[in-house]
């Protein structure tokens, strides 16, 4: 029997300073499932900055990003973070050191009568600390087709970056 | 090679509701006579766009035992209340006669829907509790972010076979679409 997890596309980079995952989202599906699969910065630490793209490929900026998330530290308290209406959704963390992931479950974002929602978790490691994660969730408040995204750092270079997108059908 | 995530049952909401039950053999909302059954382990649900026909309203479900809501306060359920726009909450219960999925009100306004992917385990046991895991990710009838991560439980050793979804004093209006699947052993 065929599955209902279906695999769309793997997009990878090395030496890069963000990672477009084009083309990804369709009308062949409603929920999408994406697995950052690896990330290491070249040096330094950084977050991670997710921008939605728009239906001609262009990273949606403006302030239509909410987002809450749960940080939690082995090392240290657990720490909220919440925003509304920003140019981006940051979050997570990522270093030179080791590589870390996270599994996003994205709604509707080729709906253009639909806001474009997203929830998350988290996995990483901060050297001399350990391990460190987010439980997160957001939306993008437009009403538009979104056709992929974009990944960065709040700075740095990439020394390796891959993502996975699938569709739940 | 076959997948291993398997559609069993989904209904999508062609006028207001009262509730969808997925699975739940011919109790099941689809027509499609489903259940959770022995065949899988573990089960999940996705829900996209779930919006109240009406404002201000809170989504529950109930699991089913031969087609029928479990209706007694035996759910408990704990979890995180992540907002956009407000301090978190620890959201610990027990002994509800109902699980709830975003731990707020939808609204009417546009875009104030909830999504929501839920694991099901020891659903057909029916000397074990029932467990899921919530994740949700919605807007409030205010229009603010907020979302759950956490779980529930129904502490009665039954046989589940489905579970129900709608809001609690109204009904589930026009798009919302809930879908079942069992994950492949």
């Amino acid at each position: 029997m065929a599955g209902s997890l279906e695999f769309i596309k793997s997009t990878s980079g090395t030496s890069v300073s963000s990672l477009s995952v084009t083309d990804c989202f369709s009308a062949d599906y409603d929920v999408y499932e994406i697995s950052l699969v690896d990330g290491q910065l070249t040096t330094g630490v950084a977050n991670w900055v997710l921008e939605f793209l728009d239906s001609s490929g262009t990273p949606i900026t403006t302030g239509v990003y909410d987002r809450a998330f749960l940080t939690l530290r082995a090392y240290n308290t657990f720490l909220e973070t919440k925003g509304t209406g920003l140019g981006n959704y940051t979050f997570g963390y990522v270093n030179a050191s080791e590589s870390n992931g996270f599994e996003m479950f994205v709604y509707n974002p080729y709906s253009s009568s639909d806001y474009t929602f997203l929830n998350y978790q988290h996995s990483s490691f901060v050297p001399s600390n350990g391990g460190y994660g987010n439980k997160g969730i957001g939306v993008m408040k437009s009403a538009q087709t979104v056709t992929g995204i974009k990944l960065s750092g709040t700075s740095g270079t990439f020394s390796s970056i891959a993502v996975s997108v699938y569709g739940v059908k | 090679m076959a997948g291993s995530l398997i559609k069993i049952d989904e209904f999508t909401v062609s006028s207001p509701i009262a509730s969808v039950i997925l699975g739940g053999g011919s109790s099941g909302s689809s027509g499609l006579n489903a259940s959770i059954d022995s065949t899988y382990d573990v089960y999940m649900v996705k829900i996209n766009n779930m919006i109240p026909s009406t404002d201000y309203l809170l989504g529950a479900f109930r699991f089913t035992e031969s087609g029928t809501p479990n209706t007694t306060s035996n759910y408990d359920r704990a979890g995180k209340v992540l907002k956009g726009n407000a301090v978190f909450q620890n959201a610990g219960y027990v002994n509800e006669p109902q699980g709830y999925i975003t731990d707020d009100r939808n609204g009417t306004a546009g875009n104030e829907s909830t999504q929501l992917i839920m694991y099901i385990f020891n659903a057909n046991n029916s000397s074990e509790y029932t467990f899921c895991t919530v994740e949700s990710t919605s807007r409030n009838a205010s229009g603010d972010l907020l979302g759950r991560q956490g779980g529930n439980v129904l502490t009665v050793a039954s046989g589940v076979d489905g579970v129900q979804f709608y809001y609690v004093g109204g009904n589930i209006d026009t798009g919302s679409t809930f879908t079942l699947y069992g994950l492949k052993k």
